[in-house]
């Protein structure tokens, strides 16, 4: 029953924000990879499933790390993808803000980190 | 003197022809209904269409759920193919594959959908209006400027790379009257644009920054001033040589064969009034060189939206993201900044990447000897059921004499016996199959 | 943050650089096709959805039966014609492995981690300090049997260190962004056939850059096993005279019209493809193409594709310049060790089963193989279990003709350059031009600009 509340919440959510009733559409978020930057094709999701597609643009291999910016939250990663691979999770996201980057040596700290809000 | 007019009969094969070249070839029935507007009529429902509606079923995935262009990969191109099937204004439509084409901008040196979307909405705005408001809006689009380093050119290190392509490719074509120095002295006139990089968001906020510009003197095509981005379009858009440029290349998009020097004069009268598309478009759909010369390859994104307008399929696959690679296009990703070659669009890899569009496009339609409706034994039936299917194409008589052939010797053995019923359906899909990759097929 | 800006430009400035590589050349990587989520990786890809493709490069308006007698009258001309094959190695193998300074303090100065134990590996004949990396066995074995030639520290001056420039200036034989055809690409624009697509051979689903030509035709074929049509309900007999059928769309007259006859041949040749590889075709209830020997069991093509090159050669087909991928991602800038030894393996595995398969069919005088990487890596570790991109590198050369000794030394860590990379002992350059002259017959000059100025080593034994 609380699923169906938050999925009928969460496909009025997307209605609104795509202008456009289509069904439980999950939101999308895509993360560029490069060196050295991370780049979100949107900044905002709203809770609630969300496909997160990693697609690596760079020279190098890159992975992805996310992890809600919360004391004991865990978090999820994406396995290192060569160039110009791509891979796509399915998330459940509660509100909150996110942070993303990648855990190889050094890369985040060359810029590779970007921040994610759910709400 | 006026342009040559097409005077001949405007049957449905002609009507056909031009759907083709001027859009993504015809839905069911939809040849015949333009022919009975005649010519005039005809070439002005494209060149003059009403508002968009969008025709047929919402596009989706695999999954069946809606795309995301901006968001997931592969779905830009989805996206587009949409519009090119489903558009009521196909000729608008073509015209921004042209642009797209003529100012040819990658995502491989973008890096972002949103920012290729954004420039697609642009192409589209301007397709069938004027060639000068889109070469000023382009030339500082963001992801042309990220494309062609408009944003890598400051007037401490000016960079060439837009000022000549913006000759070379854009607007005059290449080493045609301008010199090495005019590209560098281009290069200092388009000097100033600039983005602010956003940790996660990319490069956003294009603008020009009055610091960053060359605000000194400049000799242009032998013009002396103190030129900005504006005046680098203005001095091209001005250039003697500049008209023809447009118009031949504007022609070639239709017709395979170059105009006649009275036409091509003509037309660039036509255009050099003020720089309007839609006219040279009308005179160029007019032409008796469209309806009575050769045909012409069909790109494989026109193929591959022409068949699915024929069969009545919307988008419901992500499998055209790398069958149209197979085929030689796909979109977003021209080849570099010359664009595609539209030249050379089939060869032995091509044509199978365009073997497997067809073969996936007909797959929901694929007959089987155990269910759906019985396939007759009788192959004149099978020829016309794989013509209706594919929306009547015209064909050749000796094309469709082949088919038959093939037909009729493919069922000869199956008379009796278990290939009687198995048969006639695989002689079905394979008449498809032939007919969607014929010569006749292929070329319009 | 500027640093970040730069780099961003700086990527679409190299891409746009390496897509101008010649006529015909694809962009850099339109992205590949894996269905999102799915988590198949690149090589799954290649041989799932791709599969082999021939495409014709080139050749302007040729019929394809020009082509067809171009090829027989190429294969009659020179049954005996030389061929070289190209390997690459992408994304800068670390050369500091492959052959390594077992007993050398530096060495295990440099990489604490990485040094591999000194007991490992074959020795290294020509050179007491080093040793093969335990995954080269296959090359160890060909060096013991004087068939191949290290070059330990090829590179060249000012070394560029981003992946698509370096592997750029060695695709075009020239340290040149805007260089627009390959170097083996020029070779075949000077001494092919304007019929002969088959001369020079992409192993691969698409033209691989080093053989853009600016004129004559050439070929790419992911291998000649998988070029098939493929078509949803249709099979058995029916099939087989559907594609008779293709042909015979492709034979109606078409008179004259140009667009129709473009479209006709495309059918046509692609119906001949079709029967010339069909020999190649693996037997019902086989995995592979027929072959003397055993080759590697892998989902990577790099086998599967030098078992078809060696079929092919043995058929007579007329090839003379091969380009082609080896399986693996050399840049391991961590997890190294794994991975390099698993790349390494597959790749000296299935070389020397190519090398003993053309052996067995009594084609190995005709073949040399050459083996190279953009760049090698940094002398020092990087801290997370890998190296850096670096400047000099290693490159091979093997086949039974080859003289089997080092061209240039082994550049040693004591004299490492600025940044701390292996210094070059030779020029890709010179190594190009030896190949054109000693073993292509050809006039370096011509083909590889500056070619005076580079030293050639000596390639062939007496």
């Amino acid at each position: 029953m609380r699923t169906a509340t938050l999925l009928a919440g969460l496909v009025a959510a997307v209605a609104l924000a795509g202008g456009q009733a289509q069904g439980a559409a999950p939101q999308r978020v895509q993360v560029t990879e490069d060196e050295w930057s991370l780049v979100l094709s949107r900044q905002r999701l709203r809770p609630g499933v969300a496909l997160v597609e990693v697609f690596n643009i760079g020279q190098d291999a890159h992975d992805l790390v996310l992890r809600r910016n919360a004391k004991g939250a865990a978090s999820v990663s994406v396995p290192k993808l060569d160039h110009f691979m791509r891979k796509t999770v399915r998330l459940k996201l509660v509100a909150g803000s996110y942070t993303l980057w990648c855990s190889l040596p050094r890369h985040r700290e060359r810029g590779m980190v970007a921040t994610l809000r759910v709400r | 003197m006026a342009i040559p007019r097409y005077n001949g009969r405007f049957g449905k094969a002609q009507a056909e022809r031009l759907l083709w070249r001027a859009g993504f070839g015809p839905r069911q029935g939809e040849a015949e209904r333009l022919a009975k507007l005649g010519l005039d009529g005809a070439v002005r429902s494209l060149t003059r269409p009403g508002p968009e509606k969008l025709v047929g079923p919402a596009p989706k995935d695999d999954k069946g759920r809606p795309l995301a262009p901006i968001d997931a990969y592969g779905h830009d191109h989805l996206w587009w193919l949409d519009r090119m099937v489903r558009t009521s204004r196909p000729l608008a439509e073509r015209m921004t594959l042209v642009w797209h084409d003529w100012f040819a901008t990658s995502n491989a040196g973008v890096g972002s959908q949103r920012l290729m979307l954004q420039q697609n909405g642009l192409l589209r705005r301007h397709a069938l209006g004027s060639f000068k408001e889109l070469l000023l809006e382009i030339t500082v689009d963001p992801a042309m400027l990220l494309w062609l380093s408009g944003t890598e050119n400051s007037r401490r290190s000016p960079n060439e790379n837009y000022a000549r392509e913006l000759m070379e490719l854009f607007t005059l074509g290449e080493g045609n009257g301008y010199t090495e120095r005019d590209v560098r002295e281009q290069a200092r006139a388009l000097t100033g644009w600039r983005y602010t990089w956003r940790r996660g968001a990319g490069a956003t906020d294009f603008r020009f920054d009055r610091e960053r510009h060359d605000p000194g003197q400049k000799v242009v095509f032998g013009r002396r001033g103190t030129f900005d981005w504006r005046d680098a379009c203005n001095l091209c858009l001005q250039h003697p040589r500049h008209p023809r440029f447009v118009v031949e290349k504007l022609w070639s998009a239709f017709v395979p064969v170059p105009p006649d020097d009275a036409t091509r004069a003509e037309l660039e009268r036509l255009y050099r009034a003020d720089h309007r598309v839609r006219p040279v478009l009308e005179a160029v759909l007019a032409h008796p060189a469209l309806y009575t010369g050769p045909r012409m390859v069909k790109p494989p994104v026109v193929y591959l939206a022409g068949l699915l307008r024929g069969l009545g399929r919307g988008i419901d696959t992500a499998s055209w993201v790398w069958l149209g690679g197979m085929a030689g296009q796909r979109l977003f990703y021209p080849p570099d900044v010359a664009g595609w070659d539209d030249t050379r669009w089939l060869d032995t890899a091509t044509f199978r990447g365009r073997w497997a569009l067809a073969n996936y496009a007909l797959g929901p339609y694929s007959l089987s000897d155990r269910k759906g409706p019985t396939v007759p034994n009788d192959p004149e039936a099978i020829v016309k059921g794989a013509l209706k299917v594919l929306g009547e194409p015209t064909i050749r008589p000796a094309t469709r004499a082949l088919l038959l052939r093939f037909a009729r010797s493919s069922l000869a053995g199956a008379k009796t016996g278990w290939k009687a019923k198995a048969y006639p359906p695989l002689v079905a899909n394979a008449v498809r199959q032939l007919l969607a990759t014929s010569p006749d097929y292929q070329t319009s | 943050m500027a640093r970040c800006c730069s780099d961003y430009t700086r990527t679409a400035l190299i891409r746009r650089g390496v897509a101008e590589a010649g006529r015909g050349l694809p962009a850099i990587e339109p992205g590949m096709p894996v269905p999102a989520g799915s988590g198949l990786s690149r090589r799954d890809f290649v041989a799932r959805s791709l599969g082999l493709a021939l495409a014709v490069y080139g050749g302007g308006s040729l019929l394809p039966d020009a082509f067809e007698e171009g090829i027989e009258a190429a294969a009659a001309a020179d049954p005996q014609g030389r061929v070289l094959v190209s390997v690459f190695l992408d994304g800068g193998a670390d050369s500091l492995s492959m052959l390594f300074p077992a007993e050398d303090p530096v060495y295990r100065a440099l990489r604490p981690r990485l040094a591999l134990p000194g007991d490992q590996g074959t020795p290294f004949a020509e050179d007491a300090r080093l040793r093969w990396h335990p995954s080269l066995g296959g090359l160890a074995t060909l060096h013991a049997e004087g068939k191949l030639s290290v070059a330990p520290g090829i590179g060249y001056t000012t070394p560029n260190q981003s992946h698509f420039t370096s592997r750029h200036y060695y695709e075009v034989g020239a340290t040149s962004v805007r260089a627009r055809t390959g170097w083996l690409g020029r070779y075949l624009d000077r001494v092919g056939r304007p019929d002969n697509p088959l001369q020079g051979l992409s192993l691969d689903n698409r033209l691989q850059p080093a053989l853009a030509t600016a004129r004559l035709p050439t070929a790419a074929i992911d291998g000649p096993d998988r070029y098939d049509f493929w078509t949803r309900g249709v099979w058995g007999e029916v099939a087989d005279r559907m594609l008779a059928a293709m042909r015979d769309l492709g034979s109606l007259p078409h008179g004259g019209d140009a667009g129709l006859a473009v479209a006709a041949d495309a059918a046509l040749q692609s119906h001949r493809l079709y029967g010339q590889l069909l020999p190649f075709k693996p037997k019902e209830g086989s995995t592979g193409i027929p072959s003397p020997v055993p080759y590697p069991v892998s989902e990577d093509a790099f086998p599967r594709r030098l078992a078809g090159l060696a079929a092919m050669l043995a058929a007579g087909l007329p090839v003379r310049v091969v380009a082609l991928r080896a399986p693996g991602m050399y840049d391991t800038h961590d997890s190294q060790p794994g991975e390099l030894a698993e790349s390494l393996q597959l790749t000296a595995d299935s070389l020397l089963a190519f090398q003993r398969d053309l052996e067995a069919r009594g084609l190995a005088d005709r073949v040399l193989v050459h083996v190279w990487s953009e760049f090698g890596r940094r002398a020092k570790e990087n801290g997370s279990d890998g190296t850096d991109h670096g400047a000099a590198g290693i490159g091979l050369l093997l086949g039974s003709r080859v003289a089997g000794r080092l061209i240039g030394e082994f550049p040693g860590l004591q004299k490492l350059d600025e940044q701390g990379n292996l210094r070059a002992t030779s020029d890709f350059r010179g190594l190009y031009c030896a190949l054109l002259e000693q073993w292509l017959g050809a006039d370096a000059e011509a083909i590889v600009p500056g070619a005076r100025s580079f030293r050639q080593p000596q390639l062939l034994r007496a």
